[in-house]
């Protein structure tokens, strides 16, 4: 068990020039004077629960509980820069003093209103901070078996607490697609309030969902067959899963998704826009030497 | 510098994998059946010395006729195209609006914030717009520092002060940096009426030394027609909730304008949009500064003035977006040839007027064109700030085609219509002003009515401050003007169609944000 504290300091940061100043100079690189704390707890068991001469299992499993934080930067730094139409020129997520690092600062959506469109806090001209790419706790979990030449083993991984902001739902699957040709997705059509087809596309906390997870992130089958005659030893089977399943409430394809949205060198984190989806892959392998 | 160094033992591995990739259609692909995998593996060191260093801001070169070029090339971003200075001039008015269309145009809200005056210090087109119009003024500047001639250092000021007045019109304090000054120090900063000063003596510095023409070039009648606008909107810029207009200031414009006007240089052109076409360089007799652009090879945006407006299904297929309000459009009187029409090489290929474009659309054979729907294409002059009736959504609102599209250059997005700054028209009418405000009615009314029937309009019989405002608006719409009248003839707080009335904050923008850490601005009150 380890608790830790980490401060990090001088971030470099692209600032950007004070005008007057050549447009073609976009960015000078300084050290801010801000901090960034990772404060938690870190826990590990481990446990070898059978070991005989022919048969073994253990067990292991790691969560380390975080809290992030920015401090002492002044002003606001934006990133996440959101894609498709309508959303134009938006920007996410802000770097900025007591919010967590990439914080989500949107309008506050307060669902459809009887004729179908978006409702948001102040009309939407105020936004808050509504959504937190930064997992509170982070897993793992790892299985091994063996039963004389047969092993096994699987690790899962997850995390917890961090939210996802959807930009494909956001401006590719809009309701507003019915009628010019293009797909949206069955959640709009079904829905108890019909969403018009007139109401905007707009960036909100509609589209933060909540990313925890848990994935079976690969699980492996081996037989140790040793050697066969003088030219190969030590031979080995084995079939091997990646991706094997996911737990989560997260509506895309992935929670384990970060798809790069920075900003002028600024990174970001949490948006999933269109990537590709992770493959689930199988794998059959013979090892040896010669 | 970087330097990878390989090193540490290697690992020969030999494996034979058979892969199964099963993706999510749940097609399973046998990828290889033996495969040898060779697997290096190794330290990898990596040695970074950082060379970099960002001194006084990338230009460096003493060839000061290439600079003296950048600094109009400069100029493009936050002039040409309705993105930058043309945005916050116009959408903030009562001539222009981007109407909320679903799926399109909402944009955070951007644009609503503009015609509703809501914006807020974070506003990307009004942060973005003050970079680029300092970046002008930074790079012309930077012109100074290479002993230019006497010719080539005034067209650079010019340019400078020109940026500059903007800088002043929107946020009411003009950051300025010394020739050569290091660029990560914060800047100076003048205030209004420091730097309303500096204009006034800047231009009446540089104009003996600026050339003659063309209009594409800094000149002397652009200069003069600055200083007219610098003594012009001097009152509102000191004092914008109540402006004032000292007598002295109002002779000057008089004055400038006969300078111009008994130089028997320029005349109202006959067809108000040939100052607009594609050749307005040659077929203008009243522009006065423009920005020159070089179809297919060398140009601004100027193409963007019309594509935003124009609907999907329309050549050239348009973003849909901007529209102006019925309100403006309802005070054009029908003979008002400012109200636009057939115009030759444009609507012949396309169908498109110049102007106003309201009703059905139609393409070049005069068959109907339609919308995404499938109904008929029939902009209406009924619009609002959000859009709520999906078959509403695409035709509302009437388009503007204020610059005659240039179809010759397409599909390089490279037109060849000049960019307009100032007009002929505009001398006369601030002239007319400056009589009006000096209680010299009858002489502006004659002016007025001047314009007016070269316009095809019906004469005034009387004129005031109302009427005057409604004219220049007629004559510079979507000239990006608009909000500089609207403050100056105190209006600009009033409610009108699709904007109610609104806090005096936002007579001015709002510094950025991202500028605060120069500890020279002090942001402007309310923000």
């Amino acid at each position: 068990m380890d608790y830790f504290n980490k401060t990090t300091t001088d971030l470099l940061f692209p600032q950007i020039p004070l005008v007057p100043a050549n447009a073609g100079v976009t960015v000078t690189w300084v050290n801010l004077p801000g901090k960034i704390t990772n404060k938690g707890v870190e826990l590990t068991l481990n446990a070898n629960i059978i070991e005989k001469a022919d048969f073994s299992f253990s067990l292991g499993g790691n969560a380390t509980f975080i809290k992030n934080e920015v401090r002492d930067i002044v002003g606001v730094i934006k990133t996440g820069s959101l894609s498709g139409q309508g959303l134009s020129g938006v920007t996410l997520e802000v770097i900025q003093d007591k919010l967590p690092l990439f914080a989500m600062v949107t309008r506050q959506y307060n669902g459809l209103n009887a004729q179908g469109f978006s409702t948001y806090t102040d009309d939407g001209f105020t936004y808050y901070y509504l959504g937190n790419p930064n997992p509170s706790v982070i897993l793992g979990f790892n299985a091994n078996v063996r039963y004389k030449k047969l092993t096994f083993n699987a690790n899962l991984n997850g995390s917890l607490g961090q939210e996802i902001y959807n930009n494909t739902a956001n401006s590719v699957l809009p309701v507003s697609n019915i009628g010019i040709g293009k797909n949206t997705t069955p959640d709009l059509v079904n829905s108890s309030i019909q969403e018009s087809l007139a109401n905007p596309i707009a960036s909100s906390s509609r589209y933060i969902e909540n990313g925890s997870y848990l994935k079976l992130a690969n699980a492996t089958i081996g037989y140790s067959i040793g050697n066969i005659g003088t030219a190969i030893k030590g031979l080995n089977v084995f079939v091997n899963g990646q991706n094997l399943f996911v737990i989560t409430k997260y509506k895309g394809f992935d929670p384990e998704v970060n798809v790069d949205k920075g900003v002028n060198g600024v990174p970001s984190a949490g948006i999933e826009y269109v990537p590709y989806p992770t493959a689930r892959t199988f794998n059959f392998g013979v090892n040896f030497s010669l | 510098m970087y330097h990878i160094l390989l090193q540490g033992p290697s690992i020969l591995a030999l494996t034979f994998p058979f892969n199964l990739i099963f993706d999510n259609m749940k097609n399973i692909y046998i990828l290889a059946v033996a495969a040898f995998v060779l697997t290096v593996t190794g330290c990898t060191k990596l040695d970074e010395s950082l060379n970099g260093q960002i001194g006084n801001g990338g230009i460096g070169s003493g060839n000061v006729p290439a600079l003296l070029n950048a600094s109009y090339t400069a100029m493009r971003n936050p002039y040409q195209g309705p993105w930058g200075w043309w945005s916050l001039q116009e959408f903030p008015s009562d001539e222009a609006i981007v109407p909320t269309r679903a799926g399109d145009w909402d944009d955070n809200g951007a644009w609503r914030a503009l015609h509703l005056h809501r914006w807020a210090a974070d506003h990307s087109r009004i942060s973005d717009t003050f970079r680029d119009l300092n970046s002008v003024s930074y790079v012309a500047t930077n012109v100074l520092q290479f002993n230019p001639t006497a010719v080539q250092g005034a067209q650079a000021r010019f340019l400078r002060a020109f940026a500059q007045f903007s800088i002043l019109d929107g946020w009411g304090q003009v950051p300025y940096r010394e020739p050569g000054e290091d660029v990560t120090q914060p800047s100076k900063v003048r205030k209004a009426p420091e730097e309303i000063a500096y204009l006034i003596s800047e231009l009446t510095a540089i104009i003996p030394n600026l050339p003659d023409g063309p209009a594409y070039n800094a000149n002397k009648d652009a200069a003069k027609v600055l200083l007219m606008k610098c003594y012009l909107n001097k009152g509102a810029f000191l004092n914008r909730t109540a402006p004032t207009f000292d007598a002295a200031d109002m002779a000057k414009v008089i004055a400038l304008a006969d300078e111009m006007i008994s130089s028997g240089k320029y005349s109202l052109t006959a067809k108000y949009y040939d100052n607009f076409a594609p050749a307005n360089d040659q077929l203008s007799k009243e522009n006065i500064f423009t920005a020159q652009n070089i179809g297919g090879s060398d140009a601004g945006a100027v193409k963007d003035i019309w594509v935003p407006g124009l609907h999907y299904n329309q050549n050239p297929s348009g973003y849909n977006g901007f529209s102006t309000l019925s309100d403006f459009y309802n005070k054009f009187e029908a003979a008002d040839s400012r109200r636009g029409g057939v115009y030759a090489g444009m609507t012949n290929v396309s169908g498109i007027k110049v102007g106003f474009l309201v009703g059905q659309q139609v393409d070049q054979n005069g068959a109907n064109l339609k919308d995404r729907r499938g109904n008929n294409l029939i902009f209406t002059p009924e619009v609002s700030i959000i859009e709520r009736d999906p078959n509403h959504l695409e035709v509302a609102g009437i388009r503007v085609v204020k610059y005659p599209i240039d179809y010759a250059n397409l599909a390089t997005n490279l037109a060849e219509n000049d960019w307009v700054y100032f007009r002929y028209a505009d001398v006369l009418l601030m002239k007319a002003e400056a009589q009006l405000r000096s209680n010299l009615t009858a002489p502006a009314l004659v002016i007025v009515n001047q314009l007016r029937t070269a316009r095809g309009a019906s004469v005034f019989s009387t004129l005031n401050l109302d009427n005057l405002l409604d004219e220049r608006g007629r004559e510079f719409f979507w000239e990006g003007v608009r909000r500089q009248d609207l403050i100056r003839f105190n209006k600009f707080l009033l409610p009108w169609q699709e904007k109610p009335a609104d806090d005096p904050k936002y007579l001015v923008f709002p510094i950025p944000d991202n500028q605060l850490s120069n500890p020279n601005f002090i942001q402007n009150s309310g923000y």
